[in-house]
């Protein structure tokens, strides 16, 4: 399937790759460096791209109902994300990001139009834009995990077995539209 | 004759480069929207760090990717070939040079810790935030000090 797709298998890391630690090893330990630290109030920002992509898609195709039921799993990505950074700490009081769509850093904003821009040519694009998020959410939190205590690594690991049911039901939805 | 043509080569590009000043958030700030609008990767090179660049790079080919397979297949590989990196800064470098120019104004600084700083403005009227840290003297654009140090 991946080949028949415009935008499926990019598997370069939007951003958090390019963020991550070095480290191999998965500790228990309880507390995090700053850099794991630094990483967790970033990707709480990242998972608002997501979210709020599948709720304008959803806007979009509101006869597609695969958008409006993995939006609200989005937000609990985003709300456990959240629950992480205060769990560890980590102050994210500069950070506001609650409007849809709007994006106070930057080159997130430039990612999200990037993704409605190509989601908003078809419904199949839309769709194919949910299944390249997916792929790369799995890919960044794969590369998130490595160096952090376990807690951090099962909050991560739903995440990604929630990020493997919408990539299949967005494939799934594919399918129906090309049968 | 040579060497006053090279001087003036280099002189003219030298005019031509993107104004990097790094003393304070603000002015890099100022600078890291010189060098997007002028698509100077030397100068984005030096005013952000190293990772944030590379997201930034690799953000801003995700438009070319989405519409050309080679390309595509050349960003897969930006972290892992040099070759390729080059190809998509090139890319990038391009469509920067196209992009019209964004319009910002600061708006105010924010300590967010010793060696980090947020600093709010508008770009074209919009809200907006970035981050910078302090290494070595200079200030860089720093996408992982969001997060405020007491």
């Amino acid at each position: 399937m991946m080949k028949k797709l415009a935008i499926a298998g990019l598997t370069t890391a939007l951003l958090t790759t390019a963020l991550m630690a070095q480290g191999k090893t998965v500790t228990t330990t309880t507390t995090l460096t700053g850099e794991q630290l630094d990483t967790l109030v970033f990707i709480y920002q990242e998972e608002k791209v997501a979210r709020d992509t599948y709720i304008t898609l959803g806007n979009m195709y509101s006869n597609q109902t695969v958008f409006a039921n993995i939006q609200l799993s989005e937000q609990e990505h985003i709300d456990k994300a959240e629950g992480l950074c205060d769990t560890y700490g980590a102050d994210t009081s500069a950070i506001n990001e609650d409007n849809v769509g709007e994006f106070e850093i930057p080159v997130l904003q430039e990612l999200y139009d990037t993704l409605i821009a190509q989601g908003s040519q078809s419904e199949l694009s839309a769709l194919m834009v949910g299944e390249y998020v997916e792929i790369t959410d799995i890919d960044d939190l794969e590369h998130a995990e490595i160096g952090m205590p376990s807690d951090v690594v099962q909050v991560y690991e739903n995440l990604k077995a929630g990020s493997l049911n919408h990539l299949a039901a967005f494939r799934s939805a594919i399918d129906a539209y090309n049968n | 004759m040579k060497n006053l043509v090279l001087s003036f080569i280099l002189l003219a590009s030298s005019l031509l480069a993107s104004e990097v000043n790094l003393q304070t958030p603000s002015t890099t700030l100022k600078s890291y929207y010189d060098a997007i609008n002028e698509g100077d990767l030397l100068a984005l090179k030096k005013i952000m760090t190293p990772q944030s660049y590379d997201t930034d790079i690799q953000i801003y080919a995700l438009s070319i990717a989405l519409k050309d397979k080679r390309f595509h297949q050349q960003l897969k590989q930006y972290n892992s070939s040099a070759q390729a990196k080059k190809n998509v800064e090139q890319a990038v470098k391009k469509k920067l040079k196209k992009r019209n120019t964004r319009t910002i104004v600061i708006k105010s600084e924010r300590k967010l810790g010793p060696n980090r700083v947020a600093v709010k403005f508008t770009e074209d009227s919009k809200n907006r935030q970035l981050y910078f840290s302090h290494h070595m003297n200079i200030w860089q654009l720093d996408y992982l000090a969001g997060r405020t140090i007491k």
